[in-house]
């Protein structure tokens, strides 16, 4: 069974570079694995390790400047190599940095069918930096294929995908033959991490990188990134806990929340 | 200028028609409902005389924007209407704005305002509003004055195939008070040692005629609560007077969910948890000593309210 895995280089949430007026300097955040692109290589591992077959992983880098974000992304396909994942397949052009998943999943769909043939389809449910959750919908469209969004648990009988799906108000048990393209949620396994060590032991793996051959259909946006900011009073009561207590009651009361 | 609003279901279209009509002159619905509701807002209403799952959804929403040929399509932020809508997107190769909070009209161009990095920041983004465009937008965000009109209903009657079969459904547990219409929110997170433990918050709660919501880990991973008690980026956002926090660390994905309120009360044994830089008032005390001398607080005060009231 061979699989494919979608991940994305997210902008790292932990090191977002604020510049004085309050926007995200883009260039001086570094990029890691997107959070639930972990669980969809970790899943893709668990099935390889079950039904043979080969794990590859795709990804586009979109945020540049591409001299400053090369060495993480070559370090994410790295640790996705490390964890258990074959061969690396990479999109590194300039027409692709700051498009979102509408370009991303057209670019991507073009490279898998020059890449090969796979029975699944695994990227996380969203990313964690512009969450547009829309990515394994659009790559169905694009490669003409079922999409199950949002699994939270995966088997696989008789080559048939029986997917929980983790919805608003419910939780829906689906089956559908493969090939398909799944995305899953933090809940459906834990993420194995991988050392140094591991990291460097992987070198041995392919990464293919491309520049994308014929255009793709790209929507100009002008946007800009600005941190929420809600100033607070941050007061910090000081004291035995019987004063504390009686100080925040106090507060309370004088913001008119309790009469 | 005409849109297409879809929601699965019924009940979620309000937000969408909010957004259609603030665009457009001419909405189009397509959606489906089980009970007699009466449709308001649109023109026009494809309505499904069955659920229907996305893949079908999919071939039938695409159909009609063939047909209709619309400037926008407008759907409320839920898991399925986003998958579905994606899907359509992608078939008509145009793109999608996902939770939207905002839309303003800029000469000819829309800014539109979605929160991003896990609820930490606002993506403005500006787009040539002449391009045929998608949107998702956040539940109670835009406004839905009851327009009076009233659609004509075309039945969508056709078979559609689907490569999806559904097995099962099961109903997740709810709570009895949407916690997003909530006053006074009391929120536990991974502080609280087991699930036992919660009764302190909820008796807390019950003095303040407050709801109780969670971190993601207490809902999603222990399930002492259920989901929609999970406040944050991947649930719940919400907007009371009060939240207090109690043993949450305040991840940024959490504060998304609750950076809106009116005061914030921060109680966490850690004075360096990252909670206490979001909040107005904060208490560094273990909860297991602090809430039952702040609960015995609220009794006193509640009853020589009480008394002095002549109750
Ligand atoms: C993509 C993504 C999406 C996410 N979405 C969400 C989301 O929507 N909502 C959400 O909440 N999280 C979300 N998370 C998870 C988030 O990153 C945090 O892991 C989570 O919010 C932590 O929950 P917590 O604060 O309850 O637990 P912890 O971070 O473990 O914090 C527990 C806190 O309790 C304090 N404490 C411990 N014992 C006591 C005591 N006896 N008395 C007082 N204080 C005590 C500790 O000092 C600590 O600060 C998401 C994560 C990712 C990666």
């Amino acid at each position: 069974m061979n699989i494919a895995v979608f991940v994305k280089a997210s902008l790292n949430l932990s090191m977002i570079y604020i510049d004085s007026d309050e926007k995200i300097n883009i260039s001086r955040t570094p990029i890691v694995i997107s959070e639930y692109d972990k669980n969809a290589i970790e899943e893709g591992v668990r099935l390889k390790e079950k039904y043979g077959g080969k794990l590859v992983v795709f990804s586009a880098l979109t945020w540049g400047p591409i001299d400053k974000k090369s060495q993480d992304f070559e370090r994410m396909l790295r640790e996705c190599l490390a964890m258990g994942a074959d061969e690396a397949h990479a999109l590194i052009d300039e027409n692709l940095i700051n498009i979102s998943s509408y370009e991303s999943s057209i670019a991507l769909a073009k490279l898998v069918n020059k890449v090969g043939n796979f029975n699944l389809f695994i990227t996380g449910e969203g990313s964690m930096d512009t969450s547009s959750y829309q990515f394994a919908s659009r790559l169905a469209s694009h490669l003409n294929l079922p999409v199950i969004t949002f699994v939270r648990h995966l088997e696989i009988e008789e080559g048939k995908i029986i997917a929980e799906r983790d919805l608003e108000d419910e939780i829906q048990v689906v089956e559908c033959n493969m090939p398909c393209i799944v995305s899953v949620t933090g809940e459906i396994n834990f993420p194995r991490t991988v050392s140094v060590k591991q990291i460097l032991q992987a070198k041995s793996k392919p990464i293919l990188r491309y520049n994308i051959e014929e255009q793709i259909p790209r929507i100009e946006v002008d946007f800009e990134i600005k941190q929420i900011s809600i100033k607070r009073k941050n007061v910090i009561f000081e004291g035995s806990i019987e004063e504390v207590a009686r100080m925040l009651v106090g507060a309370l009361i004088k913001e008119g929340i309790l009469k | 200028m005409k849109t297409v609003v879809f929601s699965n279901e019924y009940k979620y279209m309000k937000d969408a028609i909010g957004l259609a009509s603030s665009i457009s002159n001419e909405i189009i619905g397509i959606s489906y409902f089980e009970t007699k509701e009466k449709p308001e807002g649109l023109d026009k209403l494809y309505l499904a005389e069955k659920r229907l799952n996305n893949d079908s959804w999919v071939s039938i929403v695409y159909k009609i924007c063939e047909v209709e040929k619309p400037n926008y399509i407008v759907t409320t932020y839920y898991k399925d209407n986003a998958d579905i809508i994606a899907q359509v997107c992608g078939k008509l190769q145009i793109p999608m704005f996902t939770n939207v909070i905002n839309l303003r009209e800029d000469s000819n161009k829309f800014v539109v305002t979605r929160p991003i990095l896990g609820g930490r920041a606002l993506f403005n983004i500006k787009v040539d509003k002449t391009l045929c465009l998608a949107f998702a937008v956040q539940h109670n965000r835009f406004n839905f004055e009851g327009l009076s009109k009233v659609p004509k209903i075309i039945e969508i009657k056709e078979e559609v195939e689907t490569r999806i079969q559904l097995k099962q459904r099961k109903k997740k547990p709810k709570s009895k008070i949407k916690i997003e219409d909530a006053e006074m929110v009391v929120g536990v997170g991974r502080g609280f040692k087991n699930k036992d433990d919660l009764k302190l918050a909820f008796e807390l709660a019950e003095l303040l005629n407050a709801q109780v919501g969670c971190s993601r880990p207490v809902s999603a991973d222990y399930g002492w609560l259920p989901n929609d008690a999970w406040l944050g980026v991947s649930s719940k956002s919400i907007r009371p007077k009060l939240y207090i926090a109690i043993g949450i660390s305040g991840a940024p994905q959490h504060i998304a969910g609750i950076q809106e309120s009116g005061l914030i009360v921060a109680i966490n044994k850690d004075k360096n948890a990252p909670i206490f830089k979001y909040a107005d008032y904060g208490v560094v005390a273990d909860l297991y000593q602090f809430l039952p001398v702040l609960i015995k607080e609220l009794k006193n005060m509640i009853n020589s309210s009480r008394m002095y009231r002549g109750n």
